[in-house]
């Protein structure tokens, strides 16, 4: 009885030896690795590039936080499996657990279905997010009706036919986003593809120039798709620094002329009158009589 | 004795007595303790006090304040009666030219101390703006001393003459006596300079005395805040200043007079005249005050209604009726009584006053620093008041020992009543000549 109790406690310490040696190593498995969240947008800016914004966060102490140093990989994936992913390129997440991948132009296909991998991370587990994207294209020009100016803009497939009943976002560009135009949130597209929108006259820009937007927003079948227009038919921007100028907040060599004037003959006028005064004590000592 | 020479023997300066020794000793013991507590800010810095982001301003610049007040009296005894013809003021004058100096001195060296780098000095004069108030005040502070030493100095001249032949039996004193007096024989052309020169000064003490409280007034009211965005500022400072002048006269006046036994010079009408200049004074400062209040009161925007709430009503309501009612009301009605401008009642009038206008400015400093415009965000609890901690109180109650000293020791070597002058009222100086040839 004895002999077998002392049997079954060496057992249960070999067991206990095993499982912490063994437990060492799993700490560096992919069981204790953290889980990205991972989401992906795709956007296209017309005549320029299409892109996907990959954000990437995860669970820390004070709630979600971003991942950053992330590498990932984008492929141009086939959803039916006949054929392999293409391998796009790779990126890396800044300090926001942000990063902006540039798709290649020769990639970019009627509909294209992207697929972005975090794979064989130290701290992260292995996912991946796939988007398919129908390309769209958007048309957008100025045209003056009536001494009025107009941003006309068409909606049209990849296979340049007019897309109706889709909602589009005209703005004019600013520093902390766009400044709607025409009054409307949205207009919406005719059977035509098109909006028009008028512009009110009196917008500000450096030199006149503005840059208008029109925006197809998020939408989750063509991503985001923006048309700049670059005018110069704005109020120019009259530049009223004070820098050069003699103002009361001013350097010191840029003092005012009357604050310079006044206050110093005051001065100089009391100290004149306090050095005769002076000087008078001087007298004073010299004449005895 | 010959009356001359008996109001030489009386108004010349004496020994310090017992208690006087007393009384020196326990001003260096306050300086000593100051100087300790500023070397502790010199090698730690700012953090020593209770000053903070928002409070940027505190007891020192209170302080100054309060000393900047009080050199004005030297403008107000020394000038403006002067200039008036009024005779009674005489044997106030050079009580006034002395805690003026005093005043003056300490509250260039206040904003010294209010500096976490005072070795930085010299910037202000490399880099200083004309158009900045603070270069103002250094400008018009600067140009007030030299004035208000040279007021104290010019009709010292006669005093130090005859001060060198009191003292003849004392060589070395004498000798410096003699030194100081330039020559004095009181000779028709040195008559002639003399004379010039103090009317000269008291002219122009009184555009830089009112230069001084207003460009100091300004440096509160060009900022746009609660309860200093106010045009009337400079008027309300030059009424303050007057009042907080005028009671440190009268406390002082007192006090030598009991120390070195001047009562036959200063008289209880002497007093009387104090007294009823003081309720005048304070009649005036009183209209500011309600203007300054009630007009912010009546508009109550947001900002003002809670700098207001906290003065009337808050954390510095004791504080603010306190010196209102007990610096300023009380004072006025005792005063208007003949019974209060006796020299006790008004002593303590006196000090009330001084007392009530030291916090005064330190309610028109602190309250308006703690009610910013913009709220306050992201700073730490303690930020949101201010009071000083214990090594500011010391080095403020150092500063104040100083100028307390400055005066005691002045007194100790200079005529608390200017000998010359009175001799010359009394007519002594003709039967002095007279008898001398």
């Amino acid at each position: 009885m004895i002999q077998s109790t002392i049997k079954y406690c060496k057992s249960a310490v070999l067991l206990l030896i095993v499982v912490f040696s063994f437990s060492g190593n799993t700490a560096y498995g992919q069981a204790d690795k953290k889980s990205a969240s991972v989401s992906i947008q795709y956007s296209k800016i017309m005549n320029e590039y299409s892109f996907l914004n990959i954000i990437a966060k995860s669970k820390g102490e004070n709630g979600f936080e971003p991942s950053k140093n992330v590498n990932f990989t984008i492929y141009k994936s086939d959803t039916t499996g006949v054929v392999a992913d293409v391998k796009m390129g790779e990126i890396k997440t800044n300090k926001d657990g942000k990063a902006k991948f540039i798709i290649p132009s020769k990639f970019v296909e009627q509909v294209t279905t992207y697929k972005v991998k975090l794979e064989n991370d130290k701290i992260f587990e292995d996912t991946e997010e796939i988007i398919s994207i129908t390309n769209v294209n958007i048309e957008a020009s100025i045209e003056k009706i009536d001494s009025i100016y107009n941003i006309k803009a068409r909606l049209l497939s990849a296979k340049n036919k007019p897309m109706a009943e889709e909602a589009l976002n005209v703005g004019l560009k600013r520093l902390f986003g766009n400044l709607s135009v025409g009054g409307e949130e949205n207009y919406t597209t005719d059977e035509d593809g098109a909006v028009l929108v008028p512009i009110e006259k009196g917008y500000t820009g450096i030199n006149g120039k503005l840059n208008f937007q029109v925006v197809l927003a998020e939408s989750e079948k063509y991503g985001t798709v923006i048309a700049n227009i670059n005018t110069d038919f704005g109020v120019p921007i009259v530049d009223k620094s004070t820098f050069n100028e003699r103002t009361m907040w001013s350097p010191p060599t840029k003092t005012p002329f009357f604050l310079l004037v006044i206050p110093n003959i005051l001065l100089i006028g009391i100290w004149a009158i306090l050095t005769l005064l002076l000087f008078n004590l001087y007298k004073i000592y010299k004449s005895k009589n | 004795m010959k009356e001359y020479d008996k109001l030489i023997q009386d108004l010349a300066p004496q020994k310090f007595g017992k208690l006087g020794q007393i009384w020196v000793g326990f001003l260096l013991a306050v300086i000593l303790c100051a100087l300790y507590a500023y070397y502790q800010q010199l090698s730690r810095g700012l953090s020593i006090t209770n000053l903070n982001d928002y409070a940027l301003w505190g007891v020192y610049i209170s302080n100054f304040v309060f000393f900047v007040a009080v050199s004005l009296v030297g403008s107000l005894v020394t000038a403006i009666l002067r200039l008036s013809g009024v005779t009674w003021s005489t044997p106030l004058t050079r009580i006034a030219e002395v805690i003026a100096v005093a005043a003056i001195i300490m509250a260039g060296l206040t904003i010294i101390i209010d500096m976490g780098r005072p070795d930085r000095i010299y910037n202000i004069f490399l880099h200083g703006r004309l158009q900045s108030p603070i270069i103002w005040d250094v400008l018009v502070i600067s140009t007030y001393l030299t004035i208000s030493l040279m007021l104290l100095f010019y009709p010292l001249l006669p005093d130090f003459a005859i001060l060198k032949k009191h003292f003849a039996n004392q060589p070395k004193l004498s000798k410096w006596y003699g030194k100081l007096s330039l020559n004095w024989t009181g000779s028709k052309t040195q008559e002639g300079l003399y004379n010039k020169s103090i009317n000269t000064l008291s002219i122009l003490i009184i555009p830089v005395a009112f230069g001084i409280h207003t460009v100091t007034a300004w440096l509160f009211a060009t900022t746009y805040r609660p309860g200093w965005d106010s045009s009337n500022f400079g008027p309300y400072f030059i009424a303050g200043a007057f009042v907080a002048g005028a009671g440190a006269v009268v406390v002082i006046m007192f006090v030598l007079r009991k120390a070195y036994h001047l009562e036959e010079y200063i008289t209880d009408m002497h007093f009387d005249k104090m007294g009823k200049l003081l309720v005048l004074l304070c009649l005036v400062y009183l209209y500011f005050n309600v203007n300054e209040y009630l007009v912010p009161a009546y508009k109550t925007t947001t900002e003002e209604a809670g700098h207001l709430y906290s003065l009337f009503l808050g954390d510095y309501a004791i504080m603010f009726w306190s010196a209102i009612i007990g610096g300023l009301v009380i004072p006025t009605i005792a005063l208007l009584f003949p019974q209060g401008r006796k020299p006790l009642p008004l002593f303590i009038i006196g000090i009330f006053v001084v007392v009530g206008a030291w916090w005064k400015r330190f309610i028109i400093v602190t309250p308006t620093l703690l009610h910013p415009f913009l709220p306050f965000q992201g700073v730490p609890k303690s930020w949101h008041t201010y009071f000083p901690s214990m090594l500011e109180w010391t080095i403020t109650f150092g500063t104040l020992a100083s100028a307390l000293l400055i005066m005691t020791i002045l007194f100790r070597y200079l005529p608390i009543i200017p000998i010359h002058e009175t001799a010359e009222e009394k007519g002594l100086l003709e039967t002095h000549k007279t008898d001398s040839l």
